[in-house]
């Protein structure tokens, strides 16, 4: 054959598409790559503070005289309150009612799913649900239905979505809590729920479908702020905040950041403070909602902990300027540099090399990262790369520290060097505004 | 760009990825995989893309990168070899082409692809590739003669 008619015949190959590509697949295939990515952000942020929010919890079941006469007036309510207590914006609306009976059933070949509450606002919707499978064998396996999609049954429209699909509840709880955050709310709803069993890997099984109202939604708040704050010389423009039943929501504009492709301001950390409450940031689902220089931070609480007049503060800005950002490693000495010297807190850890070749992975420990926080000290690109990542205890001198190991086929390395995006605050701010919201 | 509107752009500019991605790859599936990992990436990043006419460009973009970086990884495990630049016409002469693609330089293959498979033409790949068209053309024609394909490259 010659090379003209082996041309066209390799480009009438490419002509025949594989089921693979349909538009159903694809859809399905990214949103779910995209849940669970979003999922595993979001369970690092909330890893950190869920302990801490627990104690808070019980210190105000404790202290808050309103808040324990109506959870234990209502056995329901308390169950509920108690499954949302890791969000404190949750369990203030249920402690207020916001929440709706909805007994909804769902059934298909696998199993049932039953949806009996359910507190949605503007921008969340929480579910509270419960399962059975048909397949007795598989009543003690880990297999768990997950929310595919969702839809808008008086316009016909699917719903945007993103958080913890899963509809897995824990061992001994009456029901699997659900939270998603969605783009605006949804009076009638329809959920196709599928399958997945962890034990075999092929793609969701079932297909359940639940209809239920929402029951009525509470208008959103909405303060204008423009307030400008300048910190060592980086520059933020705070312009809005609205308050929902369940949270409530920060646009900040990270002046030096609009536009460009990196953003030097990781983190930013406010707080609602009233008359007797102080209520701090929360993340995770809301990182759909990012753009190059703007951001929106989500505070846990909303309508039911303040009065009229409260002050919102930003207690800390965590800040990795642009030229901090690439770190190397020369794998014939071990030394990690970035653009100002020797990075002396990141060390190799169990490094798997021979001759200055990484034989499997490249494994750095990092003796600044705070303990707790899983190793989130690179960038997503690296994150790829993980393939192990934790705590672990210096037998010398106690220290505890977080190390990342990474495929080293998933590396830009190049003459022996290896170059890492890095992800980790260099300047922690604490800039100490405040502003009175009224 | 809303989801929506996100996956009906895909929907259009599919066949255009899976056509650029085939030739790249060894199997239907590898160019499957890269097409899945190239919309996922835009899907992630949808809301970067100021300017929404340019769609297509920035999923093809998105693609190469992907093929580039997905090859040079099949192309270990397979233990093939990309013939040095260096390389005559005649070294591959005797191979069949889809091999024979495989084996020359990143940079000409990317140049055959976009132009014979994406259906560009050679200002739209110096914008996609991002380097001057007279160096595209260049690639195009020492690419064909590697190839022993005589074409029209315009």
């Amino acid at each position: 054959m010659d090379r003209i008619n082996e041309l066209n015949k390799l480009m009438e190959e490419c002509d025949s598409i594989p089921k693979a590509l349909s538009d159903d697949n694809i859809i399905r295939t990214v949103k779910r790559r995209a849940f669970k990515h979003n999922a595993a952000k979001a369970a690092r942020t909330l890893a950190g503070t869920i302990a801490v929010l627990l104690i808070v919890f019980m210190v105000g079941v404790n202290t808050s005289h309103a808040f324990s006469k109506a959870v234990s007036d209502i056995p329901v309510l308390k169950m509920l309150a108690r499954l949302v207590s890791f969000n404190k914006g949750y369990t203030d609306a249920i402690n207020h009612k916001y929440v709706t009976e909805v007994f909804a059933v769902g059934e298909d070949d696998i199993g049932t799913i039953y949806v009996d509450y359910v507190m949605a606002d503007e921008r969340s919707i929480v579910l509270f649900s419960n399962t059975k499978i048909k397949d007795k064998s598989k009543s003690d396996a880990r297999g768990y239905f997950c929310i595919e999609r969702m839809w808008d049954t008086d316009t016909g429209e699917e719903i945007e979505f993103a958080g913890f699909v899963s509809m897995q509840k824990e061992e001994n709880e009456e029901y699997c809590v659900t939270s998603l955050a969605w783009d605006c709310y949804h009076k009638n709803v329809m959920i196709e729920a599928k399958y997945y069993d962890p034990e075999d890997d092929s793609q969701g099984k079932g297909n359940a479908v639940i209809c239920f109202k929402t029951g009525e939604c509470l208008e959103t708040r909405e303060y204008n702020i423009y307030e400008l704050i300048d910190i060592d010389g980086y520059k933020y423009e705070v312009t809005a905040l609205r308050m929902y039943p369940m949270s409530t929501e920060i646009d900040v504009t990270l002046l030096d950041d609009v536009d460009t492709d990196y953003e030097q301001t990781l983190d930013m950390e406010f707080y609602l403070q009233g008359n007797n409450e102080l209520r701090k940031k929360t993340d995770g689902v809301t990182a759909w909602l990012y753009d190059n220089g703007h951001k929106t931070f989500v505070i846990e609480s909303g309508y039911y902990v303040f009065d009229d007049e409260f002050v919102l503060g930003l207690e800390r800005v965590d800040i990795l300027p642009r030229e901090y950002r690439e770190v190397t490693l020369d794998l014939e000495t071990g030394v990690f540099t970035d653009a100002f010297g020797i990075v002396d807190y990141w060390e190799l850890y169990d490094l798997e090399a021979v001759d200055g070749q990484l034989v499997n992975s490249l494994c750095i420990k990092n003796t600044k990262a705070e303990e707790g926080v899983m190793s989130d000290f690179l960038n997503s690109k690296e994150l790829d790369a993980v393939i192990g990542c934790g705590s672990a205890t210096d037998y010398e001198d106690g220290t505890v520290f977080e190390y990342v190991c990474l495929d080293k086929d998933k590396l830009d390395i190049n003459d022996g060097i290896v170059t890492l995006i890095r992800d980790e605050a260099i300047y922690i701010k604490h800039p100490e505004w405040e502003t009175v919201i009224r | 760009m809303r989801d929506t509107e996100f996956f009906e752009k895909v929907s259009n500019v599919k066949n255009k990825l899976y056509r650029i991605a085939y030739p790249y790859f060894e199997s239907e599936s590898m160019a499957v995989d890269a097409v899945d990992e190239a919309i996922y990436r835009g899907y992630v990043k949808r809301k970067q893309l100021k300017e929404p006419e340019y769609f297509d460009t920035w999923m093809v973009r998105i693609l190469i990168n992907v093929c580039n970086t997905g090859y040079q990884k099949a192309k270990r495990i397979a233990t093939a070899e990309e013939v040095p630049e260096s390389i005559a016409p005649s070294d591959i002469d005797n191979i069949p082409l889809r091999e024979a693609l495989r084996k020359i330089p990143v940079k000409y293959r990317e140049v055959v692809m976009l132009k014979y498979f994406g259906g560009y033409k050679v200002a739209e790949i110096a914008m996609l590739i991002n380097v001057p068209q007279g160096t595209v053309a260049t690639r195009l024609s020492k690419a064909l003669k590697l190839l022993r394909l005589e074409l029209n490259e315009d």
